[in-house]
């Protein structure tokens, strides 16, 4: 009941952290990674000269007259990020390379253990681009149509529009969040945006409703109980009876996403991050953003008519 | 798409459903009904029976090693055949000696997991015509399957992808030299035509190079240097003689070589062509006639068959149409392992937090909840390894994913069951009255995760349709655990009187 009793309290919250959000990543923009934009990346040990730092490589690699990116260096093991380079232009900078760190004992071929090499060419990367902004807005208006669907019978004491309405801030509020953070740590060279992360979106779009609706089911269960006219009471105790289990879900959740964000490899460290952050302000939301705000929607509508 | 289904005639498609309706209906037969105490026992074994089937089909070495066992139990038993107290029916299967053994399913990994390399050619169709475009595709399809067959791996995959463009897949995994592999794919074959000497100057190089003469060393079979080379060919084709309906090879040369052409046939007119392809003869036509407009015919006695190969061998040189790296993917073997086993220990590590998060929250349910789980998981990896589904590191993360989805079922119904239980029911009801509430939401929920699932797995291709494959497997395997399984072992528990009497089965009245 608290929470419905300071519905304004959340409701600023949430519009500030909303505000905040669009205008980080406005400020600090989306690093897109080599799937969007294309690239070379690759994974390269360098056997002869263990001793050899980022900068070296990377001085090496102008000298060739490959500007990277960027190189990285993780347990003896190089990544380097270059411009979509062909298979020719590949070969022949692999080998001067080669030729610069070479030594009498090793064979010449064995000097750089390629460990991936990865080529997505600009046509592909933008191709992926189209995609991505396709499915996220397939599925969010799919999820709209669907929530009017699961609420049409529920016109009472609210249309049922506006369960469908409500949600969908809830779920603005869920992307925005993580996709700001997210900014936030590709300004600061931390990571890329890539594929993995417009799945993790689509997946917090799924389970952001997903709590949602498990709210507004009750809330639906309630009012067919107790009739709408204590609507705020009906929604205050609706949150009450599924505080658990939104909170157990969650945080089963949150513990399988930190197994894989600590053991997982790299690839998908930052995807369970996303995950994360999705899942956790995707609770938050259904709680303190959805139910205060149909409330909200529920006081305005009643003093229209 | 589903068209041809239809034109199906109805006693096939009930021959291809019988199968499937008898494995629906044995397993129906066990869960079906209502969970009163008689069904219980009897839906209990029914998916005791699934899982340990489900569990065969993605671990089947303990079964194995069982049959061996028998096997040679049999075999000491063969010794039996002298005694006198033989059966007809026995004595045939004592004669075999032998259980067959199960078959060895293993997972087919991606090439993330596994180690080779995937490439994606863009394909340019810009200057094949409407018409034309299905058969330029199938023979750029054919002979880059050519040139990859030549690299030895075991099952290199090679096929078109239609999105926005048609792009052409190469997927080999556990090659030894990617590298080079990508390289030989996209490069040209040695094509040559040369102009054969006549025999008597053959004849006359051999001998002197029989002496041992090797002065002004020359091939004796035809004259350097080639007149043309496979870059020269835009493209070769079956055609049909107009008159004879005989199969013929029509080649079309570019303005370079239809200008060689045109003057090499002019002056040797009578003259035998040999065309080689990385060294080899592949055809040795007379030249019949000037040539000038660059459109040459090869007739001769060919079948539609070898006039194939021959079109295949021409087009060697020069793809049918010309292809681009559009992406690629190299993974190292020794990466692949690495990263297998790294999602193998988050998912374990993943599953081990959430059995014991379940346990200390729910107890005794909360062991119900790990049993579902983990016949949960059976189903699913089950289901990868019959339909044969790649699992790759995107799809094995989608797994884990929807492993917290299927808790999520589990966790509305207890929480339901702890409020009727408040309420001052016994567990039977309240497991029941639990159950029948909680499943609107379970069902309203998944749904939205399974519209999500099924658009990314339509919408993408590559990894991200992966994830989206597991999740949409997940989702349903999950619904079908939380109806079945979830019910039966909670009424299960239900009739341990004993137990809910204990600490670890009376959780619930325990809080206030």
């Amino acid at each position: 009941m608290w929470i419905i009793k300071y519905t304004k309290i959340w409701l600023i919250l949430g519009l500030v952290l909303i505000i905040v959000s669009i205008a980080s990543i406005a400020v600090f923009g989306l690093r897109l990674g080599p799937d969007f934009v294309g690239g070379r990346t690759l994974d390269w040990e360098i056997i002869s000269r263990s001793d050899l730092s980022s900068e070296d490589l990377k001085q090496a690699l102008i000298d060739n007259a490959q500007k990277p990116r960027s190189v990285t260096k993780k347990d003896n093991v190089f990544k380097i990020e270059l411009d979509p380079i062909n298979e020719e232009e590949y070969t022949n900078l692999k080998e001067a390379i080669s030729l610069k760190y070479d030594t009498e004992d090793i064979s010449k071929a064995d000097i750089i253990k390629e460990r991936s090499n990865v080529l997505i060419s600009s046509t592909v990367g933008e191709e992926l681009k189209n995609r991505a902004v396709i499915a996220i807005i397939v599925v969010l208006i799919t999820i709209i149509i669907f929530m009017t669907y699961v609420f049409r019978g529920v016109s009472y004491p609210v249309p049922s529009r506006f369960y469908g309405f409500t949600a969908i801030i809830a779920l603005v509020h869920d992307i925005i969040i993580p996709t700001a953070i997210f900014a936030y740590l590709s300004s600061r060279g931390i990571l890329q945006i890539d594929i993995l992360f417009i799945i993790a979106l689509l997946s917090i779009l799924g389970s952001s409703v997903n709590d949602t609706i498990v709210v507004f089911d009750r809330v639906r269960e309630n009012v067919r109980k107790y009739g709408g006219d204590k609507f705020e009471e009906t929604v205050g105790k609706s949150i009450d009876q599924s505080l658990a289990r939104s909170v157990n879900t969650s945080l089963t959740l949150l513990v399988v996403l930190g197994g894989i964000f600590l053991y997982g490899g790299t690839s998908v460290q930052y995807f369970a991050l996303a995950l994360f952050l999705g899942i956790f302000f995707g609770t938050y939301s259904s709680i303190f953003i959805a139910s205060p705000l149909l409330v909200v929607l529920y006081r305005m509508w009643y003093k229209k008519s | 798409m589903l068209n041809w289904l239809r034109r199906l005639p109805k006693n096939v498609l009930n021959i291809i459903w019988l199968p499937f309706k008898i494995i629906f209906q044995f397993t129906w037969y066990f869960i079906k009904g209502k969970t009163k105490k008689g069904n219980i026992v009897r839906q209990s074994i029914g998916i005791v029976l699934l899982s340990i089937i489900s569990l065969l089909y993605i671990y089947t070495k303990p079964a194995n090693i069982a049959i061996d066992y028998f096997n040679t139990k049999i075999d000491q038993l063969s010794k039996w055949e002298q005694l006198p107290f033989k059966k007809s029916g026995f004595d045939q299967w004592l004669d075999k000696r032998e259980l067959s053994k199960l078959p060895d399913n293993t997972f087919i990994l991606g090439l993330d997991l596994q180690g080779g390399v995937r490439v994606v050619y863009d394909v340019n169709l810009s200057e094949v015509s409407e018409s034309d475009k299905s058969q330029a595709l199938d023979s750029l399809q054919k002979v880059v399957t050519k040139r990859v067959d030549s690299f030895g791996v075991s099952e290199p995959r090679i096929y078109l992808e239609e999105g926005d463009a048609i792009r052409l897949v190469v997927e080999l995994a556990g090659i030894e030299d990617p590298e080079q592999a990508v390289k030989q794919i996209g490069q040209t074959p040695n094509l040559t035509f040369y102009q054969a000497r006549p025999a008597e100057e053959s004849q006359k190089l051999l001998e002197q190079f029989q002496t041992g003469n090797f002065e002004n060393f020359q091939n004796p079979y035809f004259r350097e240097p080639a007149i043309l080379t496979g870059k020269n060919i835009k493209t070769a084709q079956v055609i049909f003689d107009p008159q004879t309906q005989q199969p013929q090879v029509g080649v079309s040369f570019d303005d370079e070589g239809k200008q060689r052409f045109a003057d090499f046939t002019k002056n040797n007119i009578g003259e035998i062509l040999y065309i080689l392809l990385d060294g080899e003869v592949i055809s040795a036509p007379r030249i019949n006639q000037e040539i000038p407009n660059g459109q040459a015919t090869i007739s001769g006695d060919f079948t539609s068959t070898s006039a194939k190969e021959l079109v295949d061998g021409l087009n060697a040189g020069a793809l049918p149409v010309p292809i681009t790296i559009a992406s690629q993917q190299t993974v190292e073997a020794s990466l692949g392992i690495e990263s297998l086993y790294q999602s193998i220990k988050a998912g374990a590590v993943g599953l081990l937090l959430v059995a014991i998060f379940m346990i200390l929250c729910y107890r005794a349910l909360g062991l119900v909840a790990v049993l579902a789980l983990s016949i949960y998981s059976i189903l699913v990896l089950a289901i990868f390894n019959l339909f044969g589904f790649t699992l790759t590191i995107a799809g094995i993360t989608g797994f884990i994913v929807s492993i917290g989805l299927a808790v999520d079922g589990n966790v509305l119904i207890f929480e339901r069951m702890k409020e009727e239980l408040k309420s001052g029911r016994d567990f039977e009801a309240s497991a029941k009255e639990g159950f029948r509430r909680a499943w609107e939401s379970i069902r309203d929920s998944q749904v939205t995760t399974l519209i999500s699932a099924l658009i990314l797995f339509y919408l993408a291709s590559g990894v991200v349709r992966g994830f989206g494959l597991t999740l949409v497997i997940g989702v349903v395997v999950s619904l079908f655990t939380a109806i079945t399984v979830s019910r039966i072992f909670i009424t299960l528990l239900g009739y341990q009187k004993w137990l809910l009497e204990t600490k670890f089965g009376k959780f619930i009245t325990l809080q206030k």
